[in-house]
């Protein structure tokens, strides 16, 4: 008796029963292949949009800056950027690097000036940074030297402008003298992250070392690397190269160096994590229970197949062989309707911004699954082997059983 | 008869210069001390030095100012260079080149510090004489640096006063102020400021080096320095206006 | 009928196993669907509790003009002799508290502050005998003591001091502006510090009385806001507006003053009541928030997309095994049949069956869910303290707890039981179509 092809034929014999089985494998791994790739696109999305809009993957700022960040204390600057903006692009594995200048500034209304977080970008390079050409809904990026400055729609509202508008931005100067410039509006522009839509306006980083009186200094120096996995390695480098290159009051930081960001992207690891484990004991009761419904309804023939002259163990493994077969299936199956459901949705996105009003957790409103292959056959692999577990202990028991007893039941 | 009628006025006149020269009264004291700083118009080139933890950094300007309601002031620094402030009365307006509205000042925004100095906005406004604001005491007479003061104690007549009380100490021979020391409800020091420099022109005595020391904020104080200014000149007609100020 | 339900019990006890097995089925999903959606629920609720129990109350009157600055937090428009106005909240049973808010600079020196410095802060000055009938604040004291009537002392945000380097006891003197513009100086000390749920009051608080503010600031009896306790669900703006009518007050929502309202009868008077230059204005804790902060209350459906997959998950589970038992006993029931029994009997039988499995599921599930909740409610899990220097939007410190939803814990009562049945429906409904000897052909 081959108890392999037993098994093949049993699985056969009974399609409807084998259908189930195969089902609720497929759905389970599904739904877990689903739920991961989801949570794989949001943690994709935190980390660009950290990347993009926060801290790059690198980012170089004068030592004494950090100590008194709230205050965006400008005057703790890089003097003179340019030179080392060149040399880290040459660098390989570079990918794009950007200076920029956030600072504290208020847009003018009588009696009640509305306080705004300012940026001041270099358009031209933020293209290949944060994409911002692609961030533009409306009207047009500012030109360097021009008086003209991009903002989100929130705040657009809130200020009662429009494209072509013309607001007053006024500011501390860095040797603390204050300063204003009426700048245009030019366009609008939709960041991903919502907080942003409602405090951030955007100016040529000219412009704004006008406005604060910091000549052609910029406080900080943004990197993206070709491969953000290297981040660590390439800030170390870069800082210990910093000092014996003429910049010795400067740092270079990885983006998982800076508490702040540490600590968001660890509360998000510990919630997912708390999610996923949710789905898989879930989706494991499920997989162990139609198994076990399966055992439980063929005590009979159990009974049967023992009084014919079966072994305990082969019993045992006969099921055991069935039910790791559709598994293997059901495994399969889920794991390329999952993955396509997973990369359709990936295209088109999901569109959390209903759940994300107002809640600067750093994720976009659109979330883009990641399908992640390796995950996914890991997932697949699980589902194979608590199938096919879960198996062997009901089986083992119904072979226990006298023959005449499991013959006994309906 | 005469002699009787001689001796009679010789007395009665000193008497009258004796009175003459020792009555006079806290706000007599005062008056004469503003009258020294109060011109029909006056043009002065000037420079303002902030001292603090982050280090020194100057600003100088020229100002105008017609009475003591109507004042321009232009910065010269290189830093500021082109920003005005103007007065007319209490209302306070800025003026930034780049900038194509003019920043009106008023209410609370007064209270802003000028270019983070120890000195404010509304220390530019209000009526310059203490004798509106203040009930005037003289305390006698003490010496600063030396030379002898009148000491003044000013009262806040009403809570919307900023200093509820200051003592000011006026030098008895030049009416100026050498000391003047301003103070919170609560009795505690503020601020101090001192004369370091002062010229005689046309019968006044005009400060022309102030210090303004934050007494609270350790290590914070604020120089003015006035090297040039002319007075009773002729200004020109619509100097002191919105229009002249964006121009 | 009684003896089909006696059947369908006889036929549950019969088949333990399935219907264990089953149950279990349901009883996983709906426990988790109900933990899930407490939890979500929750964080959200706290959220919304944080901000209220110790940022801007459920609703706060202000005068006109001191709402429209509210930024600038003018002294001189604040509402003058509350006394009344407080009297007749009383006597309509709404706990009120006033308050006072200003701003002022903080002076620390060096010794015992590791060096000389100063900060802006918004000093908030409480009535500490009232205080507590809106806020929370007494049980937040983490080290020190709360204020006492007549206290000089302040309280300051934990957070705070620890940025600052400040220990209960160290001296500390705000410079301010009394109401009407004059420089005042107050002489204090630490007596306290506050360890709240809300990061941002954690940040930034300082407190102390409001009798000692009035002292200084020269208030005369004003305050700059009655802060009041509204009970929060259901129709709350509702609620506000009705208020507000009753005390002759326009109620501000959304960026628009409600229209004029005509006093009802019985509302303060102008004269010899509490007033403001421009009038009064009473503000819900939304319109609050938006002010402080640029956060809405973030809404659920994004969990949805969780709450779905969990649905799919039990519902497969469930049918999976509600199917094969049906099949499995489709000789069963074609034995019944051949023995005379109707049709309809049989199903009716059979859906009592599934009805009970749903039943003895839901039960199971309800109380396992209604369980985990329990716990996340009472003592909730730990998100340790890196909330610290991240503005997440959601006002949670450390510790997280769900919300009950008797709602969902109803409606996934219900749920079990109908998914139940109407899973067995069709297999049962297809067994009855064949032929009887067919059923029992079938081995």
């Amino acid at each position: 008796m081959k108890i392999t092809g037993i098994a093949i034929r049993n699985i056969s014999r009974n399609v409807r029963r084998s259908i189930l089985s195969v089902t609720a494998t497929l759905v389970a791994t599904m739904a877990i292949v689903v739920l991961f790739s989801f949570i794989g696109g949001i943690r994709q999305n935190i980390g660009e949009n950290v990347s993009d809009f926060i801290s790059g993957n690198v980012r170089i700022r004068n030592t004494e800056y950090d100590a008194n960040e709230y205050m965006m204390p400008i005057q703790f600057r890089i003097q003179d950027p340019q030179p080392l903006v060149r040399k880290i692009e040459s660098e390989p594995g570079v990918t794009s690097v950007v200076e920029r200048i956030p600072f504290g500034a208020g847009v003018y209304r009588e009696n009640d000036t509305v306080p705004i977080q300012g940026l001041g970008v270099d358009f031209a390079a933020e293209k290949g940074f944060m994409k911002i050409d692609r961030l533009l809904h409306e009207g047009k990026l500012p030109e360097a030297g021009k008086n003209e400055v991009v903002l989100g729609p929130t705040l657009a509202k809130e200020l009662g402008v429009k494209v072509g508008d013309k607001i007053t931005l006024l500011a501390q100067t860095m040797r603390r003298g204050t300063n204003a410039i009426t700048f245009t509006v030019s366009g609008i522009v939709v960041f991903p992250l919502a907080g942003l839509n409602g405090s951030l306006i955007l100016a040529p980083i000219d412009r704004a070392q006008r406005l604060l009186g910091m000549g052609g200094a910029a406080t900080e120096i943004l990197v993206k690397l070709d491969d953000p996995a290297g981040s660590r390695a390439f800030a170390k480098r870069l800082s210990s190269s910093l000092s014996s290159e003429g910049y010795p009051d400067l740092e270079a930081k990885s983006f998982d160096q800076i508490s702040t960001i540490l600590s968001l992207m660890t509360m998000a690891e510990v919630i997912y994590g708390f999610i996923g484990l949710f789905f898989f004991v879930l989706a494991s009761t499920v997989l162990i229970n139609t198994t076990m419904m399966v055992i439980y309804e063929r005590t009979r023939e159990i009974g049967t197949i023992g009084a014919l002259g079966m072994t305990g163990g082969e019993i045992v493994r006969l099921f055991f062989y069935e039910a790791l077969t559709l598994a293997v299936t059901g495994a399969v199956a889920g794991m390329i309707v999952g993955g396509g459901f997973s990369i359709l949705l990936g295209n088109i996105g999901i569109d959390m911004s209903d759940a994300l009003q107002g809640v600067d957790l750093s994720t976009s409103n659109i979330i883009y699954p990641r399908f992640q292959l390796g995950t996914t056959l890991l997932i697949g692999l699980y589902s194979i082997i608590i199938s096919s577990l879960a198996a062997i202990l009901p089986a083992r028991r119904a072979a226990k059983i006298e023959p005449v007893e499991a013959l006994r039941t309906i | 008869m005469r002699k009787y009628r001689m001796a009679a006025a010789v007395a009665a006149l000193t008497v009258l210069c004796a009175a003459g020269a020792s009555a006079l009264t806290g706000e007599e004291i005062i008056r004469k001390m503003e009258s020294n700083l109060v011109y029909n118009t006056s043009k002065i080139e000037g420079s303002m030095t902030i001292d603090d933890q982050f280090g020194k950094k100057k600003s100088s300007f020229v100002a105008y100012s017609e009475g003591d309601t109507k004042m321009l002031l232009e910065f010269t620094s290189v830093e500021e260079r082109g920003q005005k402030v103007l007065r007319i009365g209490n209302d306070l307006y800025l003026f930034y080149p780049d900038a194509s509205e003019v920043i009106r000042l008023s209410g609370s925004a007064l209270r802003d510090s000028l270019l983070g100095s120890d000195f404010s906005y509304e220390d530019m406004t209000g009526d310059k004489s203490f004798l509106e604001d203040y009930t005037v005491t003289l305390d006698g007479t003490e010496a600063v640096e030396g030379h002898p003061c009148y000491r003044i104690t000013l009262t806040a007549k009403s809570l919307s006063v900023p200093y509820p009380k200051e003592v000011v100490w006026v030098d008895t021979q030049l009416f100026v102020y050498r000391k003047v020391e301003k103070f919170a409800l609560s009795g505690r020091l503020l601020k101090e400021m001192v004369l370091t420099d002062y010229i005689s022109r046309s019968g006044r005595n005009i400060p022309t080096g102030v210090v303004m020391r934050d007494v609270l904020k350790k290590g914070s104080s604020t120089t003015f320095r006035i090297d040039k200014i002319d007075i009773g000149i002729k200004l020109p007609a619509n100097l002191f206006s919105l229009e002249e100020l964006t121009w | 009928m009684k003896f089909l339900i006696s059947l369908s019990w006889k036929n549950l006890s019969r088949y333990r196993k399935r219907t264990i097995i089953t149950a279990s089925a349901i009883a996983v999903g709906l426990a988790m669907y109900i933990f899930i959606d407490g939890w979500l629920r929750g964080a959200e609720n706290e959220s919304t509790q944080n901000l209220v129990t110790y940022e801007t109350a459920p609703a706060k009157i202000m005068a006109a003009g001191y709402y429209e600055n509210l930024r600038r937090m003018p002294l001189q428009d604040g509402i003058e002799n509350p006394g009344p106005l407080l009297a007749k909240l009383g006597s309509l049973g709404v706990a009120a508290t006033p308050r006072t808010v200003f701003s002022g600079e903080l002076i620390l020196n060096k010794d015992p502050f590791p060096e000389n410095g100063s900060v802006t802060a918004r000093v908030i000055a409480v009535d500490p005998t009232t205080d507590e009938r809106v806020y929370d604040f007494r049980n937040a004291v983490s080290e020190g003591r709360y204020l006492t009537p007549d206290d000089t002392g302040i309280l300051m945000g934990a957070w705070l001091a620890e940025d600052l380097k400040a220990k209960v006891g160290y001296p500390i003197t705000i410079v301010t502006r009394g109401r009407g513009g004059f420089y005042q100086t107050i002489d204090t000390q630490i007596v306290g510090l506050v360890n709240t749920p809300n990061p941002a009051i954690n940040r930034s608080l300082v407190m102390m009385t409001i009798q000692a503010a009035d002292r200084y600031l020269a208030m005369k009896g004003t305050v700059t806001e009655i802060d009041l306790k509204l009970p929060l669900g259901g129709n709350f703006d509702g609620r506000v507006e009705a208020l507000a009518s009753q005390l002759g007050v326009p109620s501000y929502h959304n960026g628009t003053a409600s229209i004029e309202v005509t006093p009802a009868p019985g509302a303060i008077p102008a004269e010899g009541g509490a007033q403001a230059a421009g009038g009064l204005t009473m503000v819900g804790w939304r319109d609050l928030a938006k002010d402080y902060l640029s956060i809405a209350v973030a809404k659920q459906s994004g969990s949805s997309i969780i709450l779905i997959l969990v649905f799919i998950i039990a519902a497969v589970g469930v049918s999976n095994t509600m199917l094969m038992a049906i099949y499995e006993r489709t000789r069963e029931m074609g034995m019944m049949r051949a023995m005379g029994m109707q049709d309809g009997e049989l199903r009716l039988a059979f859906l009592f069956e599934a009805a009970g499995i749903g039943l003895i599921g839901s039960v199971i599930g309800v109380a396992a869910g209604v369980l985990a909740d329990w716990y996340m409610v009472a003592r909730g899990i730990d998100i340790f303290a890196m909330l610290r220097n991240m503005d997440v939007g959601y006002r949670i410190a450390s510790v997280s707890h769900s919300s009950w939803n008797p709602q969902v814990i109803v409606i996934a009562f219900v749920v079990g039981i109908l998914m139940s049945v109407l899973v067995a429906y069709f297999p049962t409904r297809r067994a009855l179509k064949l032929s009887i000897t067919d059923c029992l052909r079938d081995t």
